[in-house]
């Protein structure tokens, strides 16, 4: 399947050399590769920039409220477990508004690929620090300097429980495709978390900013959990990219679903209450 | 005519409520109409716990204020319930604990040690419940054989010891009553044929509507008055072939239902009115993204944690208004537990047909009294998806939000192979994409609203319940003095009301609303126009469905009963108000 049939007929409105249009193209790269076809993928995207994707990428797809896209994936999930499930989610989105729901989702494990756009900022509202701005940067908002320590949405994941952990860079596309088919393919719930260049507003992680510090995880042993969450804990002058972390577990259909080879969607509507009625007399 | 009120009171964690059901199902085997309430306070041990079942020959709709049959397991049953008791009541006095602090002369006591009977019949100090159930079940003329079938059933999940040991305990308290007790009786319980019937809770009525529905995923944070939903359909959801999810919190509750309806699964969300306050924004969201959503709101008295464990109906206004803007939303209160069972079936099916939320409003009376019904009769229940494409449709060209005269868009099921198609939170165009113009802004709004109207022509005008004197002739509707007006679950009291008044030779019409949205305005205006004094109950304290009238009709209704204070309404106080007003 070419790469053209994800595309939608409505013009892109990011700004000329923003990081989602190196996340969008790894993304349609990643479904080809794996040989999908628009109707067996089902993305589901938080509120800000990187929720206009909704209109650009053609699968399945609902842009729900600021925050929540991962309990509707989760949802969906169960519904529909032969859906390639998709939680398309910003860094304010996911970590600020839907922080809760991340820690659980990686506790349950839906077998769910969440793609992270950390672009360290609240863009599309203009410019606002985010829960993963670096400490000491100035924003408009922020003429000293955010106060907070940034938010290390690896670490989290790590310690809550995820079953595959990963970062990319949206400036090398490859790479990220790469790991996005390994996301994808993993039967558990996988964050990936993408460095997102906001050209327009944020002037301190920039391409070359990033491009400086990113070096690839080589002979990482990605089972090793202690090895895992001290490689998330690296960020400053050397930042680490790659899979952090996988391991095999079941995944939450597996366990919650009254069948669970059978797409509950397709069962039938009807059912009987005769014997449920019997418990009453 | 034999028509009791039995009440059991006692410290919290002593099996009042286990008591409660094994008596009401001994009464209903017997043969009798039962309707239970219960009373507890936010707390698992220590509080004060009160389980109350009134008993007839004939079908009943609430309880009543006085009471007839008590057993008091401690002092506090006794101080707090004593005022409460019907001249002539009986009393069982759990002498192990109480002491006979000044009842109503003409009260006949019986003083059992009941902590000492189980005791030596092997027991624990729990077990003194059934001591008291076997001495009640003496003094009732029931059949000990029945009271045994209701341990057994009670406690099925028990050790056949411990069974056994409860059953000695109540046969130990048979005993005591049948060598003490004097001939004093306030009612019976003797056994007798009557059609099969079932005790049900609202929770449970609905649980049963959901799954005849084919509801195949509940989402719900545990919050009173919803969590005996969560039990009943938790535990059995893998043999009903039906997912329980349990969210972190209920906006992941609401959403996650919101993402299985999307995909295709008939869903439901369960919460009381804290957990709507949060499930606000993704309310808003299935209106906007037209999803079908069933949502339980089980009200209780706040504001914010109010009280907890008590009922009310105040959060009318709410639910007619939560979430920013207008969207189609449809709000049903059932008055029952049939209608718990019936409009739930209903709210399943009109989600699907107009893709938009329905909230079901109930309270905890509702939710957690238990009825005497004639088994719901499951070949009447409907199944209508309305405008669902079938798998092969969508494999064709359609539009997920087409603009039509009705405002329903045909519906498509993420995940089919086919087209695919987009949910927008967004405004959006009849495709999905995002759209800000002007001219689609008002066509899309105006096709969601559009659903509204077209459902306003198609549900039911509300019902009036009427009730003739006891003799005299026919009289018109003219000749009624007082119409009644309520909403939801005060409907039972209310009937109550009509029956006595009508014995008193004042005869009433009754209007029961369980549609408020859309409202069914013109109905309401004629039944209005049509009285001459209206009186208005309902559980809050402004008068909100008053107000809604008011707003849909332009009538105001000048008398109101409201009340508050989380305590059920009696009939009685319904009685001596419209003797007030005529
Ligand atoms: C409940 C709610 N609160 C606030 C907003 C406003 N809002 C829209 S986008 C956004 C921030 C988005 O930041 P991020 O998730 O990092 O996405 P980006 O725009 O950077 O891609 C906010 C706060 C909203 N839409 N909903
Ligand atoms: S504001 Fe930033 S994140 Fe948004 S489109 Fe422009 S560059 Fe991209």
């Amino acid at each position: 399947m070419p790469r053209e049939e994800f595309n939608t007929p409505v013009k892109i409105t990011w700004c000329l050399g923003c990081g989602n249009f190196g996340i969008w193209v790894a993304l349609k790269n990643a479904f080809v590769e794996m040989g999908l076809r628009p109707d067996q993928i089902f993305s589901v995207y938080g509120i800000g920039c990187h929720g206009h994707m909704i209109n650009y990428l053609k699968t399945y797809g609902f842009e729900g409220v600021h925050g929540r896209a991962l309990p509707l994936a989760t949802g969906a999930k169960i519904a529909n477990k032969s859906l390639k499930t998709m939680a398309i989610v910003g860094d304010g989105d996911q970590l600020g508004e839907g922080g809760n729901h991340l820690i659980h989702a990686a506790r349950r494990n839906p077998d769910i690929t969440c793609v992270l756009h950390n672009n360290q900022l609240y863009s599309l509202t203009v410019g606002q620090p985010s829960p993963t701005s670096d400490k000491g940067v100035k924003t408009r908002l922020t003429p000293e300097g955010v106060f907070d320590q940034p938010f290390n949405p690896l670490a989290l994941a790590i310690a809550s429980g995820a079953s595959f952990v990963a970062r990319g860079f949206a400036g090398d596309v490859p790479q990220l495709t790469k790991i996005l088919v390994e996301a994808i393919n993993h039967q558990g719930f996988a964050l990936v978390d993408v460095l997102q260049p906001c050209v327009a507003l944020n002037h301190l992680n920039t391409y070359s900013w990033f491009r400086e510090r990113i070096y690839k995880l080589e002979n990482h042993d990605a089972k090793n959990k202690v090895l895992a969450f001290e490689k998330s804990l690296e960020w400053g002058d050397r930042i680490p990219v790659g899979i952090f972390y996988r391991e095999e577990r079941l995944t939450l259909e597996e366990q919650l679903l009254p069948d669970k080879d059978a797409i509950l969607a397709e069962q039938p509507l009807g059912l009987s209450i005769e014997k449920l009625l019997a418990e009453f007399r | 005519m034999n028509d009791f009120i039995f009440k059991i009171a006692g410290e919290a964690g002593y099996g009042i409520a286990s008591a409660g059901l094994i008596f009401a199902r001994t009464a209903q085997r017997s043969g009798y109409f039962i309707f239970t309430s219960s009373e507890y306070p936010s707390l698992i041990r220590g509080g004060h716990n009160v389980f109350v079942a009134r008993i007839a020959e004939e079908a009943i709709h609430s309880p009543k204020s006085e009471v007839d049959f008590l057993i008091a397991l401690n002092q506090n049953a006794v101080d707090f319930h004593k005022k409460e008791l019907s001249p002539g009541a009986v009393v069982i006095l759990n002498s192990d604990k109480a002491v006979d602090s000044g009842f109503p002369s003409g009260v006949n006591i019986l003083s059992i040690p009941l902590i000492k009977l189980a005791q030596e019949n092997g027991g624990q100090d729990v077990m003194m419940n059934n001591v008291a159930l076997g001495a009640t079940v003496f003094l009732l003329e029931a059949d000990f054989k029945i009271l045994e079938s209701a341990i057994r059933d009670v406690f099925s999940s028990a050790k056949p010891e411990i069974i056994d040991l409860n059953i000695k305990a109540a046969r130990a308290g048979f005993d005591f009553a049948k060598h003490f007790a004097g001939s004093q009786t306030s009612g019976s319980l003797k056994a007798k044929k009557a059609a099969k019937k079932i005790l049900i809770s609202g929770n449970d009525a609905i649980c049963l509507g959901a799954v005849a529905a084919g509801c195949k995923f509940f989402a719900a944070y545990p919050m009173t008055p919803i969590n005996s939903m969560i039990s009943y359909l938790s535990a059995r959801a893998k043999k009903l072939g039906m997912v329980y999810f349990q969210p972190e919190d209920e906006i992941a509750g609401i959403n996650s239902a919101i993402g299985a309806s999307s995909a295709g699964l008939r869903s439901m969300v369960a919460t009381s009115g804290g957990g709507f306050s949060l499930m606000t924004e993704a309310f808003g969201l299935a209106g906007m993204a037209e999803v079908p959503l069933v949502i339980i709101e089980g009200q209780r008295p706040g504001p914010s944690t109010g009280l907890p464990t008590w009922s009310g109906q105040g959060d009318l206004r709410f639910v007619l208004h939560a979430s920013q803007d207008d969207f189609p939303r449809i709000i049903l209160a059932p008055g029952d537990q049939e209608e718990c069972f019936w409009l739930t079936i209903e709210a399943f099916n009109l989600a699907d047909i107009y893709q938009t939320p329905v909230i079901i409003l109930v309270d905890k009376f509702l939710c957690e009294s238990q009825k005497s019904v004639v088994a719901f009769d499951e070949s009447k229940v409907k199944i209508n998806q309305g405008s669902l494409l079938s798998k092969e449709d969508q494999k064709k060209d359609y539009l997920r939000y087409q603009i039509t005269e009705s405002g329903i868009s045909p519906r498509p099921v993420i995940g089919r192979p086919g087209q695919t198609f987009i949910f927008n939170s967004d405004e959006h165009d009849q495709a999905g994409f995002s759209e800000e113009s002007s001219d689609n802004r008002k066509a899309m709004m105006e096709k969601r609203m559009r659903k509204l109207e077209t459902c306003a022509r198609e549900i039911p005008a509300p019902r009036i319940y009427s009730e003739k004197k006891a003799e005299g002739p026919e009289h018109s509707v003219r000749g009624i003095e007082i119409s009644l007006v309520g909403w939801g679950s005060t409907k039972g009291v209310i009937l109550e009301a009509q029956k006595t008044l009508a014995d008193q030779g004042i005869e009433t019409r009754f209007l029961h609303l369980n549609y408020l949205n859309p409202f069914p305005a013109e109905a309401v205006g004629s039944f209005l126009q049509n009285s001459k004094q209206i009186l208005m109950i309902e559980q809050n304290i402004t008068g909100q469905a008053a107000g809604l009238i008011r707003e849909k009709t332009g009538i105001k209704i000048e008398n109101l009963l409201l009340s508050y204070d989380g305590r059920p309404i009696y009939p009685e106080e319904i009685v001596q108000k419209v003797k007030e007003i005529i």
